[in-house]
This record gives structure tokens, C-alpha cells and sequence, in this order.
């Protein structure tokens, strides 16, 4: 077994001036800190500090009470599921991806006017008045209206063989210049959708979806 | 009087020592140059020898750049303490074991040491590579004995045999209580006994 001594010999060493110097300088600036953070004087005391820590305490519990009304509020503030709409799924027909698309839309449905929802809703009463299936229609002639390019291609005859379902909706539909608006005009258009073919490829798809829709259906 | 903070963290000293500054503390934080001059002579020479005794392994870290940034760093801190000239021994290594600490962790993202095989084993174990053929009680041989021992019994070890702290100087340092420094020293002691070697 080998002996020895831990203890090392310590030398003695004396410090140049210019760290004595620089040691004093950071001495002389050196300031307490309070467990490594730095408190400042105004909150030095007790009463100042007390009312910091309630100040604080506020301002959280506020903070949870609006984040809790904010929740609350959230699912009362979601829109309810369209209970009508421009693309109402009747019972036997096949639905496409572009109505389902339409469906749900909730924008579409609030910009009808009220004529348009009256039409709507007495189409849905009386479905007798449906228009006649497209391959039923006699081939009468086809007389476009002046504006063309807004791909209401809506005959007069066929407009009168609706009824009154277009008299609101028709002359939005003719004016239109294919936005969204005319989609009212064109649910109803069902001749649209025989001669929707050159329709389509005058304007938007958009605008004449409904008609195409129940053309091609039929 | 001594409060005691038990159970918050290793680091953390557990007896703080709330006493009135000697006359020297007193004046070293009021930055006398005089005051800090005693203070690096009583404490620069061990400091030193106690950071040699944990080599990094990495060339860029030495043992008299750790001391520097350690005595920068206990005068920008000294009005945080509290105690006589024997105390700030005790609390001056333990600033020098943390920046040894944090530059060793530093060490550790960056290395980039080359080596080949044949040094390769140089460089994981430098003390046990040399260490056993140097003569009893050198630098060396010393170091090589505590490269046997855990991190914690190294350091008491070395605190308490190699450089000449005291119990309470040691707990200070390490962030341990003095029972710890106690039970760390005899389990190291058995430890170097069992490697034959016989310590007094």
C-alpha cells in the first residue's frame, strides 16, 4: 500500500496593480441584489410591495375573467346551420360536388331579397309548379336576351312558362353581369340548362352553376 | 447566528452565515485597495491549485483564466456578501466552481479537439494516462487519485485535503451541508484506501 499526502503545496501569490485596481472599481460598484434580481428602490418596502403584489394579483384574476367570458361567448357567437338555402337538396335528386359546395353557404343565402326567399319558400310548398323536366320542353325557339355574356340565357318563353318564380329574379339575372347575385335567378332557370352549354363558356362558372346543375340532373 | 434554508436547491448554500463584516470585507466593498490585496493573497494561491485539480481536457480552458473570471466576478458580487475573510474563502470557491462549471458545459458544445487513436484515450482520461507513473505526492499523482472518485467526493477531497478548507468553507463552497461534506470525505477516503493507497 502506497502512502502519500493530499495536501499540495500552496503558493503565495500577490496581485499586479492593475487588477487590485479593477477589483476595487467592481467592488466600489457593486450593489446588493435580493436572490439574483434586482429590486428596485421603489419597491423597497414592505406597503410598496404589498401593493404591487395585489396590483398584480388583479390584473390576473382580471385577466381570467375576460378570457372566461370570451369561451363562454364563443359558441353562441357561431353562425346556426342554413336552414334554407340557394341549393336546397330536394329528395331524389343526385348531388354533385359543385352543389354540395353551394349548400352550406350561408353568404349566398343572406344577400337574397325577400322576393327571392318567397319564391324559394313557395317553391318548396308547391312543387307542382316545378318547372317540367328539360328533356320535356319543346324546342322553341331560343331567343337570348341583349346581354349574353351574363350566361342568363333565359328564353321568354320559358321564363312564362314559370309563372311568376322569375319576376323578381329574372331581371336581376339578365342585368346581372355574373356575380353571385344572379344564382337566385338562374335556381330557378331550369331551361337554362339545355342551352347552358354555351352559357357556361360566356361568363363564369359561378354564375350559372344552379341552372347547369339542374339541367344536367334531369 | 446561523439561519439554516434546508431542501431548496444543491446549489443553493444551505447555512447562510448572517454575521457583521470583518474590518477587511468591510473595506474591500468599499473597493480599498489595500483589503483586496490581503484578500487575493489569502486565497489566490489554493483557488489556484484547487482549479487545477479538475482538468477540462480542453486546451482553451485554463486553470489561471477560471481564477480571473472568479475574482471579477466575487468583486462585482461583494456586496451580496455577508461574512469575515475566512468565510469569503468558502464562498470564493464556490464561485469558482460554477464558472468552472459553466465553462466546461461551454467546453462541451463547442469541442472541437482533434485527436487520433492513439491519443484519443489521452484525451477522455488525461489524469489516469499519466498519472499513476508520477511520484507519490506531486501534482500529478494527486490528481490522478481523485480522478478515481465521484464528482462530489473529488471535490470535498480537494477542498478539504488538497487546499486546507474547513468543514463549513467546504459546505459553502460545494452548496452542501456540512453532514454531506462529512459523509462525501469518509466514503472518498474508503475509496482511496481500496485503490491501496493510504492517505494521511
Amino acid at each position: 500500500m502506497a502512502h502519500g499526502r493530499l495536501r499540495c503545496e500552496v503558493p503565495t501569490l500577490e496581485p499586479d496593480d492593475d487588477l487590485v485596481d479593477r477589483l476595487a472599481a467592481l467592488a466600489a460598484a457593486s450593489r446588493p441584489t435580493r436572490g439574483g434580481v434586482v429590486v428596485p428602490i421603489a419597491f423597497g418596502s414592505s406597503a410598496s410591495r404589498a401593493v404591487v403584489i395585489a396590483a398584480a394579483i388583479a390584473a390576473v384574476t382580471a385577466g381570467a375573467a375576460a378570457a372566461a367570458t370570451q369561451l363562454s361567448h364563443t359558441r353562441q357567437d357561431e353562425p346556426a346551420p342554413p336552414g334554407s338555402s340557394v341549393g336546397i337538396q330536394r329528395p331524389g335528386e343526385p348531388t354533385s360536388g359543385r352543389e354540395a359546395h353551394q349548400t352550406p353557404s350561408t353568404h349566398r343565402s343572406d344577400r337574397l331579397s325577400g322576393a327571392q326567399v318567397r319564391d324559394q319558400a313557395r317553391d318548396q310548398e308547391d312543387p307542382g309548379t316545378e318547372a317540367p323536366p328539360a328533356a320535356n320542353i319543346p324546342a322553341a325557339p331560343v331567343q337570348h336576351t341583349t346581354d349574353d355574356a351574363s350566361g342568363d340565357t333565359t328564353s321568354d318563353s320559358t321564363r312564362d312558362s314559370q309563372g311568376g318564380d322569375h319576376d323578381g329574379s329574372a331581371s336581376q339575372g339578365r342585368t346581372d353581369d355574373g356575380d353571385d347575385t344572379d344564382s337566385g335567378g338562374n335556381n330557378v332557370d331550369t331551361g337554362g340548362g339545355e342551352d347552358g352549354s354555351d352559357s357556361g363558356t360566356s361568363s363564369g362558372d359561378d354564375q350559372d352553376s344552379g341552372g347547369t346543375q339542374q339541367g344536367s340532373s334531369d | 447566528m446561523t439561519k439554516t434554508v434546508g431542501g431548496r436547491s444543491r446549489d443553493r448554500p444551505i447555512s447562510t452565515v448572517v454575521a457583521a463584516d470583518d474590518q477587511t470585507i468591510a473595506q474591500a466593498k468599499d473597493g480599498d485597495h489595500a483589503a483586496w490585496r490581503a484578500l487575493y493573497t489569502a486565497h489566490a494561491g489554493r483557488l489556484l491549485v484547487w482549479l487545477r485539480m479538475f482538468p477540462s481536457g480542453d486546451a482553451g480552458i485554463s486553470a489561471e483564466d477560471l481564477a480571473s473570471e472568479t475574482w471579477l466576478t466575487a468583486a462585482a458580487k461583494i456586496a451580496d456578501f455577508r461574512g469575515s475573510t475566512g468565510e469569503f474563502g468558502g464562498w470564493l470557491f464556490g464561485i469558482a466552481r460554477r464558472q468552472a462549471r459553466n465553462a466546461e458545459r461551454r467546453s462541451s458544445r463547442r469541442r472541437t479537439s482533434p485527436a487520433t487513436t492513439e491519443t484519443l484515450d489521452d484525451l477522455l482520461h488525461p489524469l489516469r494516462a499519466h498519472g499513476a507513473d508520477t511520484a507519490p505526492d506531486s501534482d500529478n499523482w494527486i490528481a490522478w487519485l481523485l480522478s478515481h472518485l465521484p464528482a462530489r467526493e473529488r471535490e470535498v477531497v480537494s477542498c478539504l485535503d488538497v487546499v486546507g478548507l474547513d468543514v463549513a468553507s467546504t459546505a459553502t463552497a460545494l452548496g452542501i451541508n456540512a453532514s454531506a461534506v462529512r459523509v462525501a470525505h469518509h466514503r472518498a477516503l474508503k475509496k482511496l484506501r481500496a485503490l491501496g493507497v493510504e492517505v494521511s
